[in-house]
């Protein structure tokens, strides 16, 4: 390999290098036929271009090669022996053939070197019919092999994950499995051990895994077989449906293996989404709730305490005829309606209409609004814009980046792996990480800064202090944006000693860390939630906007950008259609101002509010618990549309079932905006219906008009009222972004004022607590109803605390401890680590677990309407 | 000349009783030479029909030591039926053996050509020599896993 192709790290790590911008073309012949490539390029990779196959087995187009199996030989003219063609870098005039007969038999030969040991076990064997073994043995017509060596068979075992065998005898050391750990998700969870003959893929780190299934996804044969679907299909047995995943909000691409109207497995398809080929554990693994036997299927209404199943139209009339009773006695101000942000935006379109129109109240909201609207108010504030054009890309490029938030390893190990690693590994980018934990990321980072959550706007304040002051030759450009003479007025005060002390941290930290941002030509921040959850949530992303529009981090292409990702896959077109007290469809201002979600609970305490409709929410487990049970309680009527019967649903008047993901058509809109399709894999239970039907039967009940239509016509009607969806298409060839603009406008943007200030320190409860780990399983059940019986096998809630902070309380790790604050209390399991700091508590939630939401306090931000998720005061004692 | 004709006529009739009595008696050969035989027919179903070495009757699953089928669900049979007439649900069990939860045979629609059996790489799914299934509803005809292991030639385990 050429040094251009491949960047070797400083841990003895490698990268290839994207190909799109490969070198200077070179002219060479393959197989009598003249072609074309680009310096850099392998003769593998150029012939492939070309049309012409060369047969491989350890090569993997995501990972370096390593040209171990020697299926890839080629001759060169002018070179002695065969070359392999994975590793030989195309020349400029080599002629080189890939089919001779001397090839060939050297094929053969190593394929029947690898059948010495494999177990002759296709029957039995998972990846029988799929297998690049099999095919290739088939292709080279072996029906015997002559060595004959014995070695013990090992059978199958738990690989690095318990989502994952392993089956030793059948592996082919082609070293992908190792490769894919070690290179994109860079866990290092599993290498070589042993030696010699006894040589075999190990298990070195288990903790480290994250089971994110790369290892999975790339080995070619049997040797790894996933273990979530006990159902297995042949090929031949099932479909392959290509769909969008509705865990997180990154939107990954994934191909759902579909057996007799069951999903069995799940893939990521090479080159689609801004996933390009890898899933999370949540993607990849969390499917199997679709099928769990508590699944609604019958429309319910409750009487004498008990749910009874009742046919749709008794069921529709009866909402349709309560509704109409509220409207007549209370007005239509007195209904509200929540909806998930892992809805559709068909779905969402159609139910703000039913609310706005149908019902008459603008009171409607998405817990996905919670998330988001920090953000976009910071966006609106520092850039003028709601949103900003698409350039997760861009992350991979930068030379700087700041990751700010939950821990990004957690929330989204795609965007920490494949794109953060990814930009250091490849160009050397620096790393400054804002988390109270010194987590893996943080590890790997040039400055880590043990922010308490909140004092982010303290830290942007002093770096945009020692910028201005140390660095203001890089900042030219900035000096000219709006604001500027204030912003330097209001950031004299914070000096290095200052911030330093504030924020707790070494003052030589903050200086190297002003230091990187100056000197970088591209830098980028990345957010994620429980950034923008404290209770001056927009204060905290306004300051890091302003830091970025700074350093030039805000100005279009070319930069690095400021990214986003929150846990719902769904919130940003939520919001976009409309399902917000705040604004219309496409962010259009409404003029009357409906109740958020936190206001309905409080105004159904007070009877203000009457009627609530939830689809897919479960803001028990989601929302200060206290507030939340309080609303629901002296409501008249809640109707719940929902897959199972969730922990709000004990209070629900009525029960609607509804669609999962995998039997939805519709459209989901990405953190970046991407809008992306979501197919019908499954055929849904009998007599289940689509929302869009649902409401339009009780429209109808209630006497109104509403459209009774299908996905792919409500969403011909969003590209007609939205116009940031102006002209997209239901099936698109390419990939289709919300919007316009790729290019940030700098004229809008200027320089905001925003507040630093931090609530008073309680003696009683000297921690700060965060929720994180909202990513997990949010919304498909609690700790107590884990519906995705794959994920539970992995993922635990726990609290972390500071190894001496236990001590000092008398607490042990891995053991109890209660959790206190000033609005509930929950026992958690406790883990410990001396790299967290002090004052901080990080309660790690796996399924939603019901008793955070008794943790969290009922005040709410008033720009955003949020109850704090971080930032919670708390304290800690033994059991 | 009148004379000339009646004898004629007289021949004629003689000659045409001859060629018929002895078309009846050769249409009549064959009835009487098997009226004389023993019968072709059996008493069906006192009595029943020996078929042939290589007759593909109804199927039936080989079993194992544990009397449970030998089939590993590998899904060849599926693949092969030109008829696809077989439903296989293939589990993986804790061990990690595959095992078919599930197997039927649409015995109405196969057309006996014996794929199966030859695809099977176990030899579980058989062709016996059972050619006797009649039922009344279709539905009757679908042979599952437990069907099929009683129609092996020992019968149920
Ligand atoms: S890995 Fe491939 S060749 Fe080996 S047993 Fe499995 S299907 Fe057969
Ligand atoms: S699942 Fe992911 S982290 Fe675990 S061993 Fe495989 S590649 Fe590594
Ligand atoms: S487990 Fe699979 S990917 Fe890993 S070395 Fe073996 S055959 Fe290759
Ligand atoms: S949860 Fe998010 S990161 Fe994981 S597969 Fe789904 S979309 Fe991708
Ligand atoms: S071919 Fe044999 S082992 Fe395979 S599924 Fe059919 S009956 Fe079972
Ligand atoms: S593919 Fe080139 S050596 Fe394996």
């Amino acid at each position: 390999m050429s040094d251009a192709h491949i960047k070797y790290t400083a841990d003895g790590g490698a990268h290839i290098k994207y190909m799109t911008d490969g070198g200077a073309i070179i002219n060479l012949t393959i197989d009598g036929k003249a072609i074309q490539a680009h310096a850099g390029q392998t003769i593998l990779e150029a012939a492939r271009a070309n049309g012409i196959a060369i047969p491989t087995l350890c090569y993997h187009p995501r990972l370096l090669p390593i040209g171990s199996c020697r299926l890839c030989v080629v001759e060169i003219e002018g070179a002695e022996r065969p070359m392999t063609a994975c590793t030989t870098p195309a020349q400029e005039g080599i002629v080189v053939r890939t089919q001779t007969e001397r090839l060939n038999n050297m094929r053969r030969a190593a394929l029947q070197l690898i059948l010495t040991y494999h177990p002759l076990d296709c029957p039995q064997c998972d990846a029988g019919g799929a297998c690049e073994l099999q095919d290739l043995v088939v292709a080279f017509g072996i029906d015997a092999q002559p060595y004959h060596a014995v070695k013990k068979s090992q059978g199958q075992r738990e690989f690095a994950t318990p989502l994952i065998r392993q089956w030793p005898d059948r592996c082919v050391m082609c070293l992908r499995c190792i490769r894919a750990d070690h290179e994109i998700v860079r866990t290092h969870a599993i290498d070589l051990i042993g030696t010699g003959i006894e040589t075999e893929v190990g298990i070195t780190d288990r903790d480290a895994c994250i089971s994110c299934g790369e290892c999975l996804q790339v080995c070619p044969v049997g040797a790894l077989t996933e273990h979530v679907s006990r159902v297995k299909a042949r090929p031949w047995q099932s479909q392959q449906v290509t769909t969008t995943c509705f865990y997180c909000s990154l939107g990954c691409q994934m191909e759902l293996t579909c057996f007799e109207n069951t999903i069995v497995r799940v893939q990521a398809p090479a080159h689609s989404g801004a996933n390009q080929g890898s899933l999370c554990r949540r993607g990849i693994f969390g499917y199997d709730f679709i099928h769990h036997p508590h699944r609604v299927t019958a429309p319910m209404i409750k009487g004498a305490g008990s749910w009874k199943r009742v046919p749709w139209s008794e069921a529709l009339a009866h909402v349709a005829a309560m509704i109409n009773k509220v409207i007549l006695e209370s007005g239509p101000d007195a209904i509200g309606g929540l909806i998930s942000p892992r809805s559709t935006n068909e779905e969402v379109f159609l139910f703000q209409r039913f609310m706005r129109e149908v019902v008459g109240t603008h009171s409607i909201d998405s817990t996905g609004r919670l998330c988001l609207d920090p953000y976009r108010q910071a966006l609106r504030a520092v850039v003028g814009r709601d949103y900003l054009p698409p350039t997760l890309d861009a992350l991979v490029q930068s030379d700087c980046i700041v990751v700010a938030g939950g821990d990004l390893d957690a929330n989204n190990n795609i965007i920490a792996a494949n794109r953060v690693r990814e930009a250091l590994w490849r160009t050397g980018a620096r790393l400054i990480v804002l988390h109270p934990w010194r987590g893996r990321l943080a590890k790997e980072a040039d400055c880590w800064f043990p922010l308490l959550p909140g004092d982010e706007p303290r830290w942007a304040l002093g770096m945009i202090h020692l910028l201005l002051e140390h660095h203001h030759e890089a900042l030219a450009a900035a000096q000219k944006i709006k604001g500027f003479p204030e912003l330097k007025e209001t950031t004299r005060e914070f000096t290095l000693e200052r911030t330093a002390k504030e924020i707790g941290c070494a003052p030589d930290l903050l200086t190297e860390a002003a230091k990187l941002l100056a000197q970088a030509k591209r830098p980028a921040f990345v957010c994620s939630p429980p950034l923008g959850q404290v209770h001056a949530g927009v204060d905290q992303i306004t300051a890091l906007a302003n830091l970025a529009l700074l350093c030039g981090a805000l100005t279009g292409s070319g930069s690095g950008g400021f990214h986003w990702v929150g846990p719902q896959s769904n919130m940003v077109g939520t919001i976009e259609m409309g399902a917000s007290p705040l604004v219309l469809p496409g962010y259009q201002p409404a003029d009357t101002k409906g109740l958020s979600v936190v206001e309905m609970m409080q105004a159904a305490a007070t009877g203000r509010l009457k009627a609530l409709f939830i689809v897919g929410e479960d803001p028990l487990i989601t929302l200060p618990r206290r507030l939340v049970e309080k609303g629901l309680a002296s409501l008249e009527l809640l109707v719940l549309q929902d897959m199972f019967l969730s922990e709000t649903a004990e209070r629900a008047h009525v029960f609607l079932p509804s669609l999962s993901f995998a039997e939805s058509d519709g459209t989901f809109t990405n953190c970046e905006g991407r809008v992306q399709r979501l197919r019908r894999a499954l055929q849904p239970p009998a007599d289940l219906r689509w929302s869009g039907e649902v409401w339009a039967d009780i429209a109808s009940f209630m006497d109104k008009e509403f459209p009774l239509t299908s996905p792919a016509a409500v969403f011909a009607e969003i590209t007609q009222h939205n116009p940031l969806y102006t002209g997209m298409s239901f099936e698109p060839t390419t990939p289709q972004w919300r919007g316009d603009g790729r290019e940030v406008p700098l004229d809008k943007a200027a320089f905001t004022a925003f507040s630093a200030g931090r609530g008073e320190h309680d003696k009683e409860y000297p921690f700060a607590l965060s929720l994180e780990g909202i990513f997990e399983n949010h919304l498909i059940g609690s700790a107590q109803q884990q519906r995705a019986k794959g994920l539970a096998h992995c993922s635990q809630s726990y609290l972390a605390i500071n190894a001496e902070e236990a001590q000092t309380i008398g607490l042990v790790a891995n053991g109890r401890a209660r959790l206190i604050t000033p609005w509930g209390e929950t026992v958690a399991l406790i883990k410990t680590s001396p790299e967290i700091r002090r004052d901080a508590l990080i309660y790690v939630l796996s399924f939603y677990d019901t008793a955070a939401s008794q943790l969290l306090g009922p005040e709410f931000n008033p720009q955003t309407m949020d109850p704090a998720y971080a930032g919670i005061p708390a304290r800690v004692e033994k059991v | 000349m009148r004379v000339m004709t009646g004898m004629w006529s007289f021949i004629k009739g003689i000659g045409m009783v001859i060629a018929r009595a002895y078309a009846l008696a050769k249409g009549l050969r064959l009835t009487l030479a098997t009226f004389f035989t023993r019968p072709v027919t059996i008493r069906y179903p006192e009595h029943k029909r020996e078929v042939a070495p290589r007759w593909r009757g109804v199927h039936y699953f080989d079993c194992n030591e544990k009397g449970d089928t030998r089939c590993v669900a590998c899904g060849l049979c599926v693949a092969v039926c030109p008829s696809q007439c077989i439903r296989l649900v293939a589990v993986e069990l804790e061990n990690g053996e595959r095992y078919p939860e599930t197997y039927e045979i649409n015995s109405v629609r196969c057309i006996y050509c014996g794929l199966c059996a030859e695809a099977c790489p176990v030899d579980a799914i058989k062709l016996g020599r059972g050619y006797e299934f009649v039922a009344h509803r279709r539905q009757d005809l679908v042979l599952d896993k437990e069907r099929l292991l009683a129609n092996r030639p020992g019968g149920a385990p």
